[in-house]
């Protein structure tokens, strides 16, 4: 039989965690942070060989962000017993919330479903939320029978540092502000956002959001994101979903809106890329785009194979994009 | 945990509540059956069965342990528990994990001839049913238009079937080819394909949007295909003939970056504007990429870069070309 060693193994967090997680579900009252720090070893190793408490506060602190982030939330509370005693403040895990309902099992095939899911994360990051989560998952599978799924590997691309931290905003919901950089200028201007979704459209990424400086909700694309963001300190409420599928709506609407009519020239790169079957020398397409320079941007690659029969704007964003680059060049 | 990283506490933790919910639910299994399921080392596993009995709470005055396990079936390599006073249940993942998985699923779903939406839909369903309270949506993924060839692709592929198609090379050259699809690699919005060119008689990529009227030929792959096809892992393989070239992008054109697997040199952290190194093999194709990003990324050398990208614009602008001897 196993028993626990009392010797203290110096900082390991993962020990740590499961020792608060399963010293607060088991506790019926939760426990004040003083019973906390005596009842986890590290802690209580902590307090004894003499550390500040100040240190051993902010090691806690830590481990609650942490454990959040794992998806275990830890509740205060004031028993009526003590009043309104901001010292008596006591610490619990709802049993309820922290599990998964009983009797809930993943099939062989479902689990490749998953895996094959948690892989399309190029951004460690992101990549390790999703292999943590199916490892959760796993621990509901039965048994571990190979199917194929093969001969795919299918991954999302993101390359916009901000990615990351804008799902920590989003999932903390704290306001953040960031500079952006409108197309065709070079000046940023600072804009304050209460985050709410990312959301890829036609590949790109956007951050769905209320503009605080604008007070309007509005649509940002990650690429124009310049530099870090900030955190103002400032929180949020949980935004209703119905705010997130108008704002949706009305992208789509803007959209719906757009039109560009190109002329596309036989047998050209552009030929293959719009998938054109015709046998003229020129065929015309209309199209409805959501963003005329990032149009603009994908055309320039296509230089010779089109004519751009409108918008004008269109022919104009193109042009001064060549324009830029000659003389970035010269 | 990724692979060939060192697991992080966070990462080590969450393995261990999970394995924990495992093997209650299924007493007596290995630990290499458990370090298969979980795709682990067995090694990784005994340290986490290690400290799960560790875990003790020291309240009150007396400790009392959580987990133990049956140390004579552990040594033949069995995990047996024989006392259960912890969690028995698998944690609910954060909303941060099911949002990674869900939309990863959602993007499979926009796959054609993978899987059926009410697969997807059930699986969905279900990481909503074990996701914290607090769990938001908070990533979205609807792609646009998927390429018709990759429907034929899949199902050639499925059907380890060659395919001929009409191909436009990066030179502008058009064809008709006989590839042996090996892998579909759906990176965003753009699509390709690693397959064996039977014109070549090598392993080629091809950009799907570059592709048309693929057809399943009733002729299975080639041998050489598929022994490729058992060999391939790594994304990019650099040639000998490629040319070093270094770039300076503003985060506009950061997709670049990542495109060529480009080695960052430095970052002003305040404008994110980045210079980096990247391979290329074909300059030309360097002048249209640089192009599409109309002065969001610049070439810095060598100067025959420099040139084809100059003389891409030029030829966009139907100005007359540099015909300069470069000097590179």
């Amino acid at each position: 039989m196993a028993k626990a060693d009392t010797q203290v193994e110096k900082g390991d967090a993962a020990e740590r965690l499961l020792n608060i997680t399963l010293v607060l579900l088991a506790s019926r009252n939760g426990l004040t942070k003083t019973e906390l720090f005596q009842a986890v070893r590290e802690y209580r190793h902590a307090n004894e060989s003499g550390k500040s408490s100040a240190s051993i506060e902010k090691m806690f602190d830590r481990d609650k962000d942490m454990l959040r982030s794992n998806g275990i939330q830890l509740e205060t509370f004031i028993l009526p017993s003590d009043g309104d005693d901001n010292q008596q403040s006591r610490y619990i895990i709802n049993p309820s919330e922290f599990s998964w309902p009983k009797g809930i099992k993943v099939t062989a095939k479902q689990l490749q479903l998953l895996n094959l899911a948690s892989q399309v994360w190029r951004h460690a990051s992101l990549s390790s939320d999703a292999t943590s989560g199916l490892a959760r998952l796993r621990a509901l599978g039965v048994a571990n029978e190979q199917t194929s799924l093969g001969g795919f590997a299918p991954r999302i691309k993101t390359s916009e540092n901000s990615f990351y931290p804008l799902t920590n905003a989003i999932s903390e919901r704290t306001e953040i502000s960031f500079d952006y950089r409108k197309p065709g200028q070079d000046e940023v201007v600072r804009r304050t956002v209460q985050p709410w979704k990312l959301r890829n459209v036609s590949g790109q990424w956007l951050l769905v959001c209320w503009d605080v400086t604008a007070g309007d909700v509005r649509n940002f694309m990650l690429r124009r994101i310049v530099g870090r963001l900030k955190f103002t300190g400032n929180t949020f409420d949980k935004v209703p979903d119905t705010s997130i599928e108008d704002a949706v709506k009305s992208l789509d609407e803007h959209i719906k809106g757009q039109v560009a009519t190109l002329s596309i020239k036989r047998d050209s790169m552009a030929w293959f890329h719009y998938e054109i079957r015709s046998n003229s020398e020129w065929e015309e397409i209309k199209f409805h785009y959501m963003d005329l320079w990032l149009l603009a941007e994908e055309l320039r690659s296509y230089a010779g194979d089109f004519k751009v029969v409108g918008p004008k704007e269109l022919e104009d964003a193109i042009r001064i994009g060549y324009e830029k680059v000659a003389a970035d060049h010269g | 945990m990724a692979k060939n990283a060192k697991p992080t506490s966070q990462e080590r933790f969450n393995f261990i509540a999970s394995l924990i919910a495992y093997v209650i639910h299924n007493d007596y299994s290995t630990i290499k059956e458990v370090a298969e399921h979980f795709e682990v080392s067995e090694v990784y596993v005994r340290e986490a069965i290690s400290t799960m009995v560790n875990t003790a709470s020291l309240r009150p005055e007396m400790e009392e342990t959580y987990y133990m396990y049956d140390e004579d079936e552990l040594e033949k390599g069995v995990i047996h528990l024989i006392q259960t006073d912890g969690f028995v249940e698998v944690p609910k993942l954060s909303g941060r994990q099911a949002s990674a998985i869900a939309v990863g699923l959602n993007y499979l779903n926009s796959l054609p001839n993978f899987t059926n939406s009410a697969e997807i839909e059930e699986l969905l369903k279900l990481l909503g049913q074990g996701s914290a309270s607090d769990a938001v949506q908070i990533i979205d993924y609807k792609p646009g238009t998927i390429d018709a060839d990759a429907a034929v692709i899949r199902q050639a592929m499925i059907n380890g079937n060659r395919i001929s198609c009409e191909y436009i090379n990066q030179r502008g050259e058009k064809s008709t080819r006989e590839i042996d699809p090996i892998r579909l690699d759906p990176n965003g919005e753009l699509w390709f394909l690693k397959g064996y060119c039977l014109k070549n008689k090598e392993l080629r990529n091809f950009r799907l949007d570059h592709m048309r009227a693929a057809t399943e030929l009733d002729v299975p792959i080639s041998a050489e295909a598929r022994e490729i096809g058992n060999e391939i892992e790594e994304e990019y393989v650099p040639s000998e003939t490629d040319v070093e070239v270094v770039i300076e992008v503003e985060p506009e054109a950061f997709g670049l970056l990542t495109d060529f697997g480009a080695e960052i040199d430095e970052t002003e952290s305040k404008t994110g504007k980045t210079r980096a190194t990247i391979k290329v093999g074909y300059l030309p194709t360097l002048g249209r990429v640089i192009n599409q990003y109309g002065g969001a990324a610049r070439v810095l050398a060598p100067e025959s870069a420099r040139k084809a990208v100059r003389n891409y614009a030029l030829t966009a602008l139907g100005r007359p070309l540099d015909e300069s001897l470069s000097e590179d």
